[in-house]
């Protein structure tokens, strides 16, 4: 059992926020996916930061379910330190992670720090943790120390709301809740400026690329219907969530016809099991991407599913964004896979002490007794330098 | 990859017969042992599942059976679709022998009010059957049903075995919610509802089993291969059941087929 560190309270859950880790495999059989965070990426840098030496394993290692975080759909949550230190660390998205600190007796009310993604922040006791509007990606991980300590259900802390279950009571994240979180890194570490896996963007017009395979029923659709399915731009409709992405053409002149398979009674096959990514053709012919949180099994065909190495790209796509799907060959997919894997990893040996400008280090002060009123005097004086640079919006 | 089989398997396969790989992205594969619904193929789907966890294949991650075909994920880091298709064939070339002493499956018997507030669409499915609700009802709890895969939410089953005469479409209009434990029937199959969701199947009655619990080990009641029969119920009794089962003092009745056969 792991130790708690840290208490949490969260004062506003953000939208859709949830604990997920990476999941909960061997159950689908019962109908259970395998769940977990939908930007594996993601959580794996994240919790190696927070959580220390064991949460480095872990994310090298990535055997579910690791430790688990806060998943953050679009808007984040505020969270308050109730007792314990601890890092937290943003991953997967473009925002800030805020903190603002409690009054303590070095006088730090009104102080405030922020975090760019993948760098560590040490809050203590009354600092209250936020997460902004999400830009970049409808998803972001924040990590919190060692991991949050939801009890372990059916082997993973990952919630999985369609069944009631993980996380906080099987829901998301709600005003009140009290999050215990395991120890963690001692200090703010981050990932090395530069170090940090690359990052797929969309093309110049944002269009995203994702790669796709061939799936149980791609003999169902005709070679040019298969080829149409690469060719349309497809955009993301309002029906996004963790069981999955509608997708509809994305064309502003006539819409193309609705792809079909060769026999018009194959839009209902004989359900079979669905794994993450898979494209699945319903009776409408709009392209519907599976995600972590959907039914185990599926009765329409999936001709094509999306490359391992592009399944943490579904959890950035929002309601609006545009895409495009590549057709690739088992081996090229694997090697993808591969050289994705080769630069987390490399971003996972590029964890480094994280420096906090303009924030004293209040437990190496604490730890070396030395809270008196120099220490004080000397956080004073390190805001009035702060006040005497010039604001950097004034420049350009 | 050159395992990449033709689409269409033989149409009607068994445990002898050869099933197709079929790709199904860079981290699966499906092994599809014939063109449509088949209780052999369904047979032959338990038995390749039972060998791969008796004896998982490098870099396997989990298996889900359904009712022709069996997925089949594997970490692609560990190993690939070429080496997890041969390692199968290994395997099922090896069930194929024992499955010539299969162990008796189990048997639930599961009590059921049928009609009423608990089958509400037991007056509809008479009419559109032509028989009395009595009928439909001696024609459901007749011979056993068996449980072809769980799927839709957490320990839901799929049962085949439904009399012919009460093979129906699914509602037009799906419920918004259906409620825990109804038993209900649709494109010839039965299914049972763990908790409250929406659904467009025929409701037939209500069974007080509950057929999930997180905490229970195994979470799911029911597995594939297990045979169940409904013993009708009153809705009473059913009620009282459903408490009994909540506070933990009641698991429906078990058996093996074998023991049911002496009875």
């Amino acid at each position: 059992m792991s130790e708690i560190g840290a208490v949490l309270e969260v004062m506003d859950p953000g939208l859709a926020t949830s604990v997920q880790d990476l999941g909960r495999p061997g159950r689908l059989r019962i109908g259970v996916p395998q769940g977990g965070a939908l930007d594996r990426t993601a959580l794996r840098l994240a919790t190696a930061i927070t959580g220390g030496a064991a949460a480095k394993a872990a994310a090298l290692s990535a055997a579910p379910p690791g430790p688990a975080a806060l998943e953050i759909r679009y808007l984040g949550p505020r969270l308050r330190v109730v007792e314990g230190a601890l890092t937290a660390a943003l991953a997967g998205a473009d925002a800030l992670l805020h903190v603002d600190r409690a009054e303590t007796a070095l006088g730090r009310q009104g102080d405030s720090a922020e975090a760019t993604p993948l760098t560590g922040l040490r809050v203590h006791p009354g600092d209250v943790l936020r997460v902004g509007a999400l830009r970049g990606s409808a998803t972001a991980i924040l990590a919190l120390g060692g991991g949050v300590l939801t009890p372990l259900t059916l082997g993973a802390r990952a919630t999985f709301a369609r069944g009631g279950f993980g996380g906080v009571e099987g829901r998301l994240l709600q005003a009140g809740d009290r999050l215990e979180i395991a120890v963690g890194a001692s200090s703010a570490q981050r990932i090395a400026a530069g170090a940090g896996p690359p990052r797929a963007m969309p093309d110049a017009k944002g269009v995203w690329t994702l790669r796709l395979v061939d799936g149980p029923q791609a003999a169902l659709f005709d070679a040019s219907e298969r080829a149409r399915l690469c060719a349309t731009v497809w955009a993301v409709t309002r029906q996004a969530d963790r069981m999955g992405l509608r997708l509809e053409p994305a064309a502003d002149g006539a819409p193309p016809a609705p792809l079909s398979p060769l026999d018009p009674t194959d839009v209902d096959i004989v359900s079979d099991g669905a794994p993450e990514g898979a494209v699945q053709i319903p009776g409408d012919g709009r392209p519907i991407l599976l995600l972590a949180d959907r039914g185990a099994t599926g009765g329409y065909p999936k001709p094509a599913v999306v490359a391992s190495v592009d399944i943490p790209l579904l959890a950035r796509l929002q309601p609006g964004d545009r895409l495009r799907f590549h057709h690739v060959s088992l081996d090229a997919a694997r090697a993808a896979l591969f050289a994705a894997e080769r630069a987390l990893r490399g971003a996972l040996g590029h964890i480094e002490p994280a420096g906090e400008p303009g924030v004293i280090d209040v437990e190496k002060l604490w730890s070396a007794n030395l809270i008196t009123a120099h220490a004080a005097a000397d956080t004073d004086l390190h805001r009035e330098d702060a006040d005497q640079k010039p604001p950097e919006t004034s420049e350009g | 990859m050159d395992q990449t089989p033709p689409y269409e398997g033989a149409p009607d396969a068994s445990l002898s017969q050869e099933p197709v790989y079929l790709p199904c992205g860079d981290a699966a594969v499906t092994v599809q042992f014939a063109s449509w619904r088949d209780p052999a193929a369904n047979v032959a789907v338990t038995a390749l599942d039972d060998a791969l966890a008796w004896d998982p294949v490098p870099g396997f991650l989990e298996a889900a059976p359904s009712f022709r075909s069996l997925l089949v994920r594997y970490d692609p880091l560990e190993t690939d679709a070429a080496t997890v298709v041969e390692a199968l064939e290994d395997l099922r070339l090896g069930a194929l022998e024992t499955a010539l002493a299969p162990t008796p499956p189990r048997l639930w018997r599961l009590p059921v009010a049928y009609g009423g507030a608990e089958g509400a669409d037991l007056p509809e499915v008479a009419a559109e059957t032509g028989l009395t609700e009595r009928e439909v009802v001696a024609r459901h709890r007749g011979a056993p049903h068996r449980v072809a895969m769980l799927g839709f939410l957490p320990g839901a089953p799929y049962l085949e075995g439904l009399d012919a005469a009460l093979d129906l479409p699914r509602r037009a209009t799906p419920r918004q919610a259906t409620p825990a434990g109804s038993v209900a029937i649709a494109a010839g199959l039965t299914v049972i509802y763990p908790v409250e969701s929406p659904g467009g199947w025929r409701l037939l009655g209500r069974t007080p089993a509950r057929l999930f619990e997180v905490d229970a080990a195994p979470p799911a009641l029911l597995a594939p291969g297990d045979l169940v029969r409904f013993e009708p119920a009153s809705a009473d009794e059913v009620a009282s059941l459903v408490e009994r089962a909540a506070r933990g003092e009641w698991r429906p009745p078990l058996e093996t087929a074998l023991e049911a056969s002496r009875q």
